[in-house]
C-alpha cells in the first residue's frame, strides 16, 4: 500500500524556504546594517583628514601601546599558568575556574569599580603604592590592569581547553625520554598547542583594544594617558563626531582584520589535523 | 633484567601482577581491552604510582615504597612507545629521535652520530628531515622506535605497537624490533590483544585477566581457545582462575 502523500507539501517546502531566506536576510542585514552606515556617514577625504588629528592619533597610539603590554602579559603569565592549572589537581581548582570565566559576564563597568575600590588612592592596596608615590589608579597601568582584567579569559579558557585535550601520550613520551617539565611545556606543549594559543590570543587583543567600561572606570578618560580608542570615540560624538565616526571606523577595520586573523589560523589548524 | 610485583585498585577490579623480563626477551602481555594491560606498563614506566609492590630494573630498584624510592619516569630510562606512536609531529623525523639524547644533554657530536646510526638501522633515512607529522602509520611506528631505542633504555615497552599497520609494515616493525633487542640485550615487554602477534613476535606470553595473571607460558603453548577475557583456569599453563 502506498503512503498518501500531502496535497500541499509542495507549497509547504516552499513556504520553509521563504521563511528561512526572510531569517537570514533579517539577520544578516540586521548586523550588517549599521557598519555600513558607518562607513557612508562621512565622506573618504573626511576620515583621511580626520586621521591627522592629534586627539586620533594619541589615541590610537596609547590603545596600542596597552593593547599589546596587555597580550604579553596575558601570554607570558596566562600559558605557563594554564598548563599549570590543567595538569595539577590543587584544592580550589572549581572555584578558580569559576573566577577565570567571571569577567566575561561581570558587566565591564563593575569590574572597573571593582579594580577602583581595590587599586585606587584610598583602596584597600592601592593606598600603600601611593604612600610610597605610586598611584595606579588614573595611569596609563589602569588602562593595562583593566585590559588584562577584562580580556585575559578569552586567552585563559583556550589555553585551558588546549592543554586538557592534547593526546596526554605526547608529554608522556617526553617524559621518558627524559626530558624535564619545562623542556616538554616550551618543546612539546605549546608548539603542539600554538594555532589554537595565537587564536586566544588574537580574541584577547581584540577584546582589549575594545575595552571601554572598566577603562572609564578606573583609569578614567584622560588624552595620553588613558584615552584609548573606544573611550576617544565617546568624546568625540559628544564634540566632534567625524572624530568619533572616524576612530569607529578604523576600529570595525581591526575588528574585521581580527576576525580573518582568526578564521585564517582555525582553518590552517584544522588542516593540520 | 626487569623484575616488577604491582598492585593498585582499579575502578572494576585490582591489578596484581608479578612477572620478570630477562635482558634480550620480549614478553607479550596478552588481555582484551581494559584487562589492566596499559595500567601496568605505566605503572612500570612511574607515570601511575601503584598502591604498593616493587620495581627493578636491572638489579636497582626503581620502585620500593619499603625504602622510599619512587624515581620519576623521565629518570628511569625506560623506552616507552605508546599505542598511537606519539611521534612529536610538529619536529622533523631527526629531531624526534634526537629528542631523548637532548634531553639528557648529551654532545651535539654524539646526538648526531646515535640518530644516523638509529635513521639507518630503522631504514628512515631518507625520512630524516621530514616532519614526522606527515609520515604514514608504518613509518611512525618506525621513528617511534628508534626514538625509544636512541636512549639506550634499560627495559623496552611498547604499547600495541602493531595495530595500524599495513601487512609490509607490520613484518618491517616486528623484525626490527626482535633484531634490536637482542642485539642490545635489552628487556622488552610488547602489550597486545592480537594472537597473531604473540606467535611472531613473543619469546613467552603472559595473558592478564582482570588484573591477574591468567596463563603464562611459551607462545607455542597458547591454548587456541584461550578467550583472554573471559578467562578460565586453562589446563596446562600455570593459569588461575581471576573470577
Amino acid at each position: 500500500m502506498q503512503i498518501p502523500v500531502p496535497k500541499n507539501r509542495n507549497h509547504r517546502r516552499t513556504l520553509t524556504y521563504v521563511l528561512a531566506a526572510v531569517l537570514i536576510l533579517a539577520v544578516t542585514l540586521y548586523l550588517a546594517l549599521p557598519i555600513a552606515a558607518l562607513f557612508f556617514r562621512i565622506p573618504p577625504e573626511e576620515f583621511i583628514a580626520s586621521l591627522s588629528n592629534p586627539e586620533v592619533i594619541s589615541a590610537l597610539y596609547l590603545s596600542f601601546f596597552t593593547t599589546i603590554i596587555t597580550l604579553i602579559v596575558v601570554i607570558l603569565v596566562g600559558t605557563p599558568f594554564a598548563y599549570f592549572h590543567t595538569r595539577i589537581d590543587y584544592p580550589g581548582k572549581v572555584i578558580v575556574d569559576t573566577l577565570i570565566d567571571l569577567p566575561l559576564v561581570l558587566p565591564p563597568a563593575v569590574a572597573g569599580v571593582a579594580l577602583l575600590v581595590l587599586w585606587g588612592r584610598v583602596g584597600l592596596l592601592g593606598r600603600y603604592f601611593n604612600m610610597f608615590g605610586i598611584p595606579i589608579a588614573f595611569t596609563t597601568t589602569a588602562v593595562i590592569m583593566a585590559q588584562i582584567f577584562v580580556a585575559s579569559p578569552f586567552y585563559l579558557r583556550q589555553a585551558k581547553s588546549l592543554f586538557e585535550q592534547l593526546d596526554p601520550a605526547y608529554e608522556q613520551t617526553a617524559r621518558t625520554l627524559g626530558a624535564s617539565p619545562f623542556r616538554i611545556f616550551a618543546l612539546i606543549t605549546v608548539p603542539l598547542t600554538a594555532g589554537g594559543l595565537v587564536s586566544g590570543a588574537v580574541m584577547t587583543f581584540g577584546r582589549a583594544l575594545g575595552e571601554f567600561g572598566a577603562t572609564i572606570m578606573f583609569a578614567g578618560n584622560l588624552p595620553g594617558v588613558s584615552q584609548t580608542m573606544p573611550l576617544a570615540v565617546y568624546v568625540g560624538m559628544e564634540s566632534d563626531y567625524t572624530i568619533g565616526i572616524a576612530i569607529s571606523i578604523i576600529l570595525v577595520i581591526i575588528s574585521f582584520a581580527i576576525m580573518i586573523a582568526v578564521r585564517l589560523i582555525t582553518r590552517r589548524e584544522a588542516f593540520h589535523a | 633484567m626487569l623484575e616488577a610485583t604491582i598492585a593498585k585498585k582499579l575502578r572494576d577490579f585490582s591489578l596484581e601482577l608479578s612477572f620478570s623480563v630477562k635482558p634480550g626477551e620480549i614478553v607479550v602481555l596478552m588481555g582484551t581491552n581494559g584487562a589492566g594491560k596499559s595500567t601496568t606498563l605505566n605503572i612500570i614506566a612511574g607515570l601511575l604510582v601503584p598502591d604498593s609492590g616493587k620495581v627493578v630494573l636491572g638489579g636497582s630498584p626503581v620502585y620500593d615504597p619499603s625504602q622510599g624510592i619512587n624515581v620519576p619516569a623521565e629518570d628511569r630510562r625506560i623506552g616507552y612507545v605508546f599505542q598511537n606512536s606519539a611521534v612529536f609531529p610538529h619536529l622533523t623525523v631527526r629531531e624526534n629521535i634526537a629528542f631523548g639524547l637532548r634531553a639528557r644533554n648529551l654532545p651535539r657530536h654524539t646526538v648526531a652520530e646515535r640518530v644516523d646510526r638509529w635513521l639507518d638501522l630503522l631504514d628512515i633515512i631518507d625520512l630524516s628531515p621530514v616532519k614526522a607529522g606527515n609520515i604514514s602509520g608504518g613509518q611512525k611506528q618506525r621513528v617511534a622506535l628508534a626514538r625509544a631505542l636512541a636512549i639506550e633504555p634499560a627495559l623496552l615497552m611498547l604499547d600495541e605497537p602493531f595495530t595500524a599497520l599495513d601487512a609490509e609494515s607490520d613484518r618491517g616493525v616486528k623484525a626490527a624490533l626482535k633484531k634490536n633487542v637482542r642485539e642490545m640485550q635489552i628487556p622488552c615487554i610488547v602489550v597486545t590483544h592480537r594472537r597473531d602477534d604473540v606467535l611472531e613476535v613473543a619469546d613467552r606470553v603472559c595473558v592478564i585477566c582482570h588484573g591477574k595473571l591468567a596463563w603464562e607460558g611459551n607462545p607455542a603453548g597458547l591454548p587456541e581457545d584461550i578467550d583472554v577475557c573471559r578467562c578460565k583456569p586453562v589446563p596446562g599453563g600455570t593459569g588461575q582462575s581471576c573470577r
